[in-house]
């Protein structure tokens, strides 16, 4: 009783802590974002001003912007899906229990996953449209075709197909059973394997010192993570000689 | 408790759409296409293509990279052309063949 108590003030701290800052995040934004766009509807200096920055900041006068916009689709659904994997590994190893409901962190697992997905189907979408290095539907839908790096263009799309499936049975839960759905959620970790190596392989910017980092530190957090977890489940198992010997 | 949930998906949805424009950017900034310039630039000073560095075409086609290779008028120069030489013909020199 005593430590469900403390349980529910910690709650109630946490969340009279974060909420109010969140509000105040979400309003600022809103309010600058309003009133960029009043200074750029009524102060024409101003919108041509904003114009040749906004064509200079994210180069919208070149033949590259599709493929700034697909990459950028691209890490962020990366970068969505490492949190989404980082998340569930913790869940299970009871490391955000203290902090949050459980209810809350399978929503937040689930709803992080969703966004992922989200942002993959906007990476493709863009590609299609791309002019400079065109991609059809079936290059994209059937691995090993691209005409780019295939085989880690194949490797993405696999991995897409796995973080589908597994986003799938979180809604078809009741209906597989909770054992074959832990199956298939082990399946993530492939995914993001896949993931980890195509966006590090097909994207030209994997050249980059900065991206290399993002990508081997997210991997290097999910394979701690995934030792830990294994630890935490190894830990859990019943013995099978002490249960004999009993 | 119910609102907590949805400022959790607002702040992960906001903060993935600022992470997109951010990563736009970034990748606008570090990628700009190669400008012409410096190639022209080079072409001017020295005008014969056996002094600049062989360009590897194929290396360069990569979907970030925007070539674009300028290179001077070569001025023309005469080519003397040869003089028609006639040769006599070859006679065939009887023999029944």
């Amino acid at each position: 009783m005593k430590s469900n108590r403390r349980y529910e003030s910690k709650q109630n701290e946490l969340s009279s802590l974060v909420i109010p800052s969140l509000i105040v995040v979400a309003v600022s934004f809103f309010g600058l974002c309003l009133l960029l766009t009043a200074s750029f509807i009524l102060l024409p200096p101003f919108q041509v001003m904003v114009q040749s920055r906004l064509n200079s900041l994210f180069g919208l006068n070149t033949v590259q912007i599709w493929w700034y916009a697909t990459r950028a689709a691209g890490l962020i659904a990366y970068l969505l899906l490492w949190f989404s994997t980082v998340w569930g590994l913790a869940v299970p190893s009871k490391l955000v229990s203290p902090l949050l409901e459980q209810t809350y962190t399978y929503d937040f697992h689930q709803f992080i996953s969703l966004l992922s997905i989200g942002f993959t189907v906007l990476h493709i979408i863009v590609l299609m449209v791309d002019q400079y290095l065109p991609f059809s539907i079936w290059q994209i839908l059937i691995p090993f075709i691209a005409p780019y790096r295939p085989f880690w263009v194949g490797i993405g799309v696999i991995s897409f197909y796995i973080i589908l499936l597994v986003t799938i049975t979180f809604y078809l839960r009741s209906y597989i059973g909770m054992s074959t759905f832990r199956y298939i959620h082990t399946f993530s970790l492939v995914g993001y394997l896949g993931a980890t190596l195509h966006g590090l392989f097909t994207g030209t910017d994997g050249g980059l010192p900065g991206m290399q980092i993002i990508y081997l530190g997210s991997g290097l957090v999910v394979l701690i993570l995934t030792a830990h977890w294994l630890w935490i489940r190894s830990l859990h198992k019943p013995n099978p000689q002490g249960s004999a010997a009993r | 408790m119910k609102s907590l949930k949805h400022i959790l998906r607002l702040w992960i949805s906001f903060t993935s759409l600022f992470g997109f424009f951010g990563a736009w950017a970034m990748l606008a900034q570090s990628f700009r296409p190669v400008q012409a310039q410096p190639l022209a630039a080079a072409a001017t000073a020295y005008p014969t293509l056996a002094v600049l560095n062989p360009i590897n075409l194929n290396s360069a086609a990569q979907p970030n990279v925007n070539l674009q290779v300028v290179t001077p008028i070569p001025t023309p120069i005469p080519i003397p052309q040869p003089q028609p030489v006639f040769q006599q013909p070859l006679l065939r020199t009887g023999g029944s063949g």
